[in-house]
């Protein structure tokens, strides 16, 4: 793909510098407002720093180290980004029925921000999901899309959850809005589980889920570099997505000013 | 009812229509006429019925068939589900990864002669990743293919 | 494509879906920070 030297035979690798520069900047931009000592950054950036050091290296290898593929030839290194794509997507939605059901257990504020937090990132993650999958389609399958259960599953679960933001932008009223949402989350969980048995299910273009037994070693490897990059990066943005939210609801809740006094 | 037992109830009767709806896709057979696509043995026990309308076939490129004239850009080919084949014909090239022993969808349509006149022909390759390695046979490449989806 | 290459079922070329699919990645990733960078308050800044 592009002639570069193999990643083991750096001195320092990408990923590593990444993580360097970034340790590097956070240290900088706090001594710079001399607060260093008592403004710590927030937890989640940990996870931010360790994604996208193992993102530069993962990408790094998929594009240079991995071997071609038998019959896909370069083509095959799209893998390196459409299967975690759709791990993390599976995973993130896992997550926002997890916290759905928690929220309307409990009633704790904190699970629906998490819901709203984790619908979003989740999006983002499909939409990730449908473009690489469309750009690793046409080389291999022969087109971009075609109305197959596999592709046409995946593309409601993308809708569904989207309307699970649209209804939570529409209802006004706190409380409301919290339990249709996460209602509306569970519900929408049903279309993450038929999307992923899809290819069990029915007939479809789509090939059954890999497992190490169908993937060679170095290629395996390579993929769980980068699933892992594509956890930590998810934990990073739904925790951002989490404080901004938390940020809202806070000054939702603030009471109303008092009212101006006039002589 | 108190606020919190209302969501408690939302909670579990939001579950119980999800799982609900997942079990009932899950045993819910689809019809034949709702399947992405037909085997040749399905298309050919349809008979006559099928001819004329655009259907979707899947079966493996069967060994020895393929005739690719590249000057009329004509493809000829039997595709197999290991019990029946159907001969298809079709303009333009296939797609790069087309080769005998491998899965394809083809669309197009039962002629009156009994041959499947093809729109496209779209590759369905098994979930098998590895480098290439001299030497190494064709046919190991398409083994898990048969036993997907039904 | 050469016509001759027809049932080889070895894909060649290709580099721009490859190139494509990692620059989407990456573009969204970064798009998708930043709109969260401006969507902060700036006290939730840290």
């Amino acid at each position: 793909m592009i002639s570069l030297p193999h990643l083991a035979s750096l001195p320092v690798t990408p990923g590593q510098l990444t993580g360097l520069l970034a340790i590097l900047t956070i240290v900088l931009m706090n001594i710079s407002r001399g607060r260093v000592w008592y403004h710590l950054p927030s937890w989640e950036h940990a996870f931010g720093l360790v994604g996208l050091s193992l993102l530069v290296d993962g990408q790094y290898l998929g594009l240079v180290d991995a071997p071609r593929e038998a019959m896909m030839g370069e083509t095959g290194r799209i893998m390196y980004v459409h299967v975690p794509s759709a791990w993390l997507t599976m995973v993130v939605f896992l997550f926002t029925c997890i916290f759905a059901v928690a929220f309307l257990l409990t009633g704790k504020r904190v699970f629906d921000l998490l819901v709203e937090s984790t619908t979003e990132v989740g999006i983002v993650l499909s939409i990730l999901l449908q473009a690489t999958g469309m750009l690793f389609a046409k080389p291999t399958w022969g087109v971009y899309w075609d109305w197959d259960p596999r592709l046409v599953s995946t593309t409601v679960m993308m809708l569904s959850f989207m309307g699970v933001l649209s209804l939570r932008a529409a209802l006004d009223d706190a409380d409301r809005r919290a339990t249709w949402t996460s209602v509306g989350a569970i519900l929408a969980t049903t279309s993450m589980g038929v999307t992923y048995m899809s290819v069990r299910w029915w007939r479809s273009i789509h090939q059954m889920q890999s497992s190490p037994d169908t993937v060679a070693k170095p290629m395996v490897l390579i993929l769980r570099i980068n699933a892992f990059a594509f956890l930590f990066l998810s934990v990073w943005l739904i925790a951002r997505r989490w404080r901004i939210a938390d940020a809202q609801a806070r000054m939702d809740e603030a009471p109303p000013l008092p009212p101006e006094v006039t002589v | 009812m108190s606020p919190h037992a209302q969501r408690r109830l939302f909670a579990i009767g939001a579950l119980v229509i999800a799982a609900g709806a997942f079990a009932w896709l899950s045993q819910a057979s689809m019809s034949q006429d709702l399947v992405y696509y037909w085997s040749p043995t399905e298309l050919l026990s349809k008979g006559d019925a099928a001819k004329g309308a655009t259907v979707r076939i899947m079966g493996l490129v069967e060994k020895g068939s393929v005739d690719w004239k590249p000057n009329e850009q004509t493809l000829v080919f039997r595709v197999t589900d290991g019990s029946k084949q159907v001969t298809i014909e079709g303009k333009g090239a296939p797609p790069q990864m087309f080769r005998e022993g491998i899965g394809v969808v083809v669309e197009g349509e039962m002629g009156p002669d009994g041959i499947f006149r093809s729109h496209e022909v779209l590759v369905k390759h098994n979930n098998e990743y590895k480098p290439p390695v001299a030497g190494m046979p064709p046919a190991d490449m398409s083994k898990t293919l048969v036993t997907e989806g039904s | 494509m050469n016509p001759s290459d027809v049932g080889s079922g070895i894909v060649s070329g290709g580099e721009s879906y490859v190139w494509a699919s990692y620059a989407f990645s990456w573009f969204l990733i970064l798009g998708y920070t930043l709109s969260l960078w401006l969507r902060t308050p700036p006290g939730e800044k840290k």
